[in-house]
């Protein structure tokens, strides 16, 4: 452990330390919009393999209805994007 | 282009006698769509099936069930064979195929039952064979009860409990699969006490086979015995594959003639017909009529006439048209994709032709790199080389479309393998240094890339590239939808539904400018107005409830992001494999060179993978979600042909 006090700090080490928190709420973005994308697709998944064994030619529909949630995800990324590339 | 094909209801008429004849020429030029006669009460009943529909579809059963035996599957055929020569060694053939086939089926079963009687012998006599009597001291007794069985628990308990009823008996025990196999000899007055004990121990019983000896030898012969059926199984299963290999093109394509004599022979069953003479109903293109006219013409001499009834409006409205694509060849693979979906109705926009441009740009802006690209285009011509027929064949063709906008891509943003060619992130100035003379040529190349997706500044760039595309093709969706509103409701219902969008997002965007400062203040206000008359629009179009809608301007729109946000996540594993590679591995030198080596192959193997299959779903779901709900229905007829695609034979 390296013991920094805030007074004895460089600015360099405090723009690091600032870099890092954007970088911990830039993973939290995708991290936890990845997480809910799952959770959202797993339910429609299912229910649209079911369909599928019923009626094969719902592929096109059960495709479109299981990615919906994807969108989710892809916030998150942009989100994450723009607090990492845009300071 | 834009529109099915433009069809018309026609009817068939003719002399009954003729009705074979016509069904032939039909069924050869592939050109009517059948429409299926259901009786009715006028004097009209369908037609009779011709007389060797009957013979021919038994045939077909027996030709299907040896296909199954033999385990034969429709494969592409380079020849073709003549239909007269199948036609007329086929009875011949069927009948010495069935009877050999039948003779190998009996052989299989006796050799399957036998093989199973074994293991149930073999499953009993195994832990008989542990105890030291041979089958025949279990039975013959008339004082004695011979108890043969399993017991859970210890041998001494159940022993010491047998001992206080009499000591007059006979025990063997053997442990065997976690239980104990035990034969009681005892005499017959104790069974009632015996049986009130072994419940306590869950006591199963074993039914000893009426055979005679030792049960360990009896166990080894049939073992043998056992082998040998599986090598005689192993040889039957040779000459079914021989079998296979003999008969197979016989078999598809006299499954193929069949098939075509039983659809002609039980064709009238789809047709009216009178004393005297049948009516086809049938829809037909409007580019092949005149082919059609001209051939019954010429073979019937007028006999039987085509004439064109006029399509009722209502029928155009509603989806009972079929519908035929009418696309040039290159953009055919795209009708695939269309079907996945849901064919377009006969009145709806094809909207196949945009999607040719659209999608390729899609996929090729998000994969956008020069290696990945070429890998893609050769699995692409490989795949068409390989595929010659069915439904993958569209998908390879357009893997080349993607492969080509790929590599377009990749090129623009100057990539390889997720490697970048030129300027900073430059691979060969890493591997040869930027000062070198070769390494500072493509470290200081700046024309390309036009957009480097590893420099931050780019990025929003392309984040912004990526919105803009989205209205673009947003609002191209909602012209479309205002041009199939205006077909099938009106003007002024297509004006309200889907112009008071695009009204709308100009006022928004009118504001934007406003509120950043590019136009005059001014500005601000007449957004709002322009805003607030699109609304009230969509209001009077589609009711209150259109209020839920208006987020999906932004997260619509927000969703094309993905065409930078999928690319760059690409990227990042890409750049991450070869950072791992070039800067962890192979500095350590050594075995961390095969090591590196290893992870790069399997790294950009995985990489492509994702590549293909990511940005195909996204461009498709960008199609499907985002753009088809802005104007498409679906739900459209196939157009069916009558007829038959011959793959393995034709008529001479």
């Amino acid at each position: 452990m390296v013991d920094i006090s805030i007074a004895d700090a460089t600015v360099q080490q405090i723009l690091a330390n600032q870099r890092g928190l954007v970088a911990i709420g830039a993973g939290l973005a995708v991290g936890l919009s990845g997480i809910a994308s799952g959770i959202a697709e797993k339910d429609i998944g299912a229910a649209a393999v079911g369909a599928m064994a019923e009626r094969e030619e719902l592929f096109g529909k059960g495709l479109i209805l299981t990615v919906i949630p994807e969108t989710i995800v892809i916030f998150g990324m942009v989100v994450a994007l723009l607090l990492w590339f845009m300071p | 282009m834009l529109k099915a094909k433009k069809v018309s209801k026609v009817v068939i008429i003719g002399n009954k006698k003729l009705l074979h004849p016509t069904v032939d020429i039909l069924h050869s030029i592939q050109c009517i769509h059948v429409e299926d006669f259901t009786e009715d009460d006028s004097f009209l009943t369908i037609g009779k099936p011709g007389e060797v529909a009957s013979e021919a579809s038994n045939k077909l059963v027996k030709l299907r069930s040896l296909t199954n035996f033999l385990g034969i599957k429709p494969t592409h055929s380079e020849k073709l064979q003549n239909e007269d020569a199948i036609l007329n060694e086929l009875d011949a053939k069927l009948e010495k195929l069935d009877s050999i086939v039948n003779e190998l089926l009996d052989r299989k079963n006796v050799l399957g039952t036998e093989l199973k009687n074994i293991d149930d012998s073999i499953f009993v006599l195994e832990p008989l064979s542990l105890l030291p009597l041979d089958l025949e001291y279990y039975k013959g007794y008339s004082s004695i009860n011979a108890i043969i069985g399993y017991i859970q628990g210890e041998i001494s308990g159940i022993e010491q409990e047998i001992r206080s009823i009499t000591t007059n008996y006979e025990l063997f025990s053997s442990p065997y699969n976690k239980k104990n196999v035990i034969a009681l000899f005892m005499p017959v007055e104790y069974q009632q006490q015996v049986t009130d004990i072994l419940e306590k121990y869950y006591f199963n019983d074993i039914r000893v086979p009426e055979l005679m000896g030792n049960p360990g030898n009896i166990m080894a012969g049939m073992q043998n015995r056992k082998e040998d059926i599986q090598l005689e199984l192993t040889s039957l299963e040779d000459e079914i594959a021989d079998l296979k290999g003999k008969y197979m093109d016989f078999i598809l394509a006299s499954d193929e003639v069949l098939s075509i004599t039983t659809e002609k022979a039980e064709a009238p069953l789809r047709f009216a017909t009178s004393e005297s003479t049948f009516i086809i109903d049938c829809w037909i293109t409007d580019d092949k009529f005149h082919q059609v006219e001209d051939t019954l013409e010429k073979n019937f001499n007028g006999s039987v006439m085509i004439s064109k009834l006029d399509t009722e409006k209502e029928e155009i409205e509603s989806s009972t048209i079929p519908v035929e694509y009418d696309n040039p060849g290159l953009v055919k693979p795209l009708e695939t994709i269309m079907d996945l979906y849901s064919r377009p109705l006969y009145k709806e926009i094809d909207p196949s032709v945009i999607i040719f441009f659209t999608f390729p740009l899609f996929y090729g802006l998000m994969l956008g790199d020069i290696g990945y690209g070429l890998v893609l285009f050769t699995l692409g011509m490989v795949g068409r080389a390989k595929i010659k027929t069915g439904g993958l064949r569209p998908l390879a063709t357009l893997l080349v479309y993607c492969s080509i906008t790929t590599t377009i891509f990749g090129v623009l943003f100057a990539e390889i393998f997720g490697f970048h060619i030129f300027g900073h992130h430059s691979i060969v100035a890493v591997m040869f240094g930027e000062h070198s003379a070769l390494g500072g040529i493509f470290y200081n190349f700046h024309a390309l890339p036009i957009l480097d997706r590893l420099d931050p500044d780019d990025i929003p760039i392309l984040l912004i590239i990526s919105a803009l595309i989205g209205v673009v093709h947003l609002n191209l969706g909602f012209i479309l939808g205002f041009r199939n509103e205006a077909v099938s409701h009106g003007l002024k219902t297509a004006v309200l539904e889907k112009i008071s969008w695009i009204v709308l997002q100009l006022g928004i965007a009118i504001f934007a400018l406003a509120a950043l400062g590019y136009i005059p203040v001014v500005g601000k206000t007449g957004g709002i107005v322009i805003s607030v008359i699109g609304l009230v629009m969509l209001i009077a179009g589609e009711g209150p409830t259109a209020i839920l809608e208006l987020p999906s301007i932004l997260s619509n729109t927000m969703s094309y992001t993905r065409l930078a946000a999928v690319g760059l996540s690409s990227v990042g594993i890409a750049f991450a494999i070869n950072y791992i590679v070039m800067n962890l591995l192979f500095p350590e030198g050594g075995v961390f060179i095969i090591l590196g080596i290893i992870v790069l192959l399997i790294g950009h193997t995985v990489n492509t993978v994702l590549g293909v299959v990511a940005p195909g779903l996204h461009a498709l779901r960008l199609q499907y979600v985002e753009f088809f709900t802005k104007f498409y229905n679906g739900g459209g007829r196939k157009f069916n042909p009558f007829g038959y695609n011959r793959k393995y034979t034709e008529v001479k």
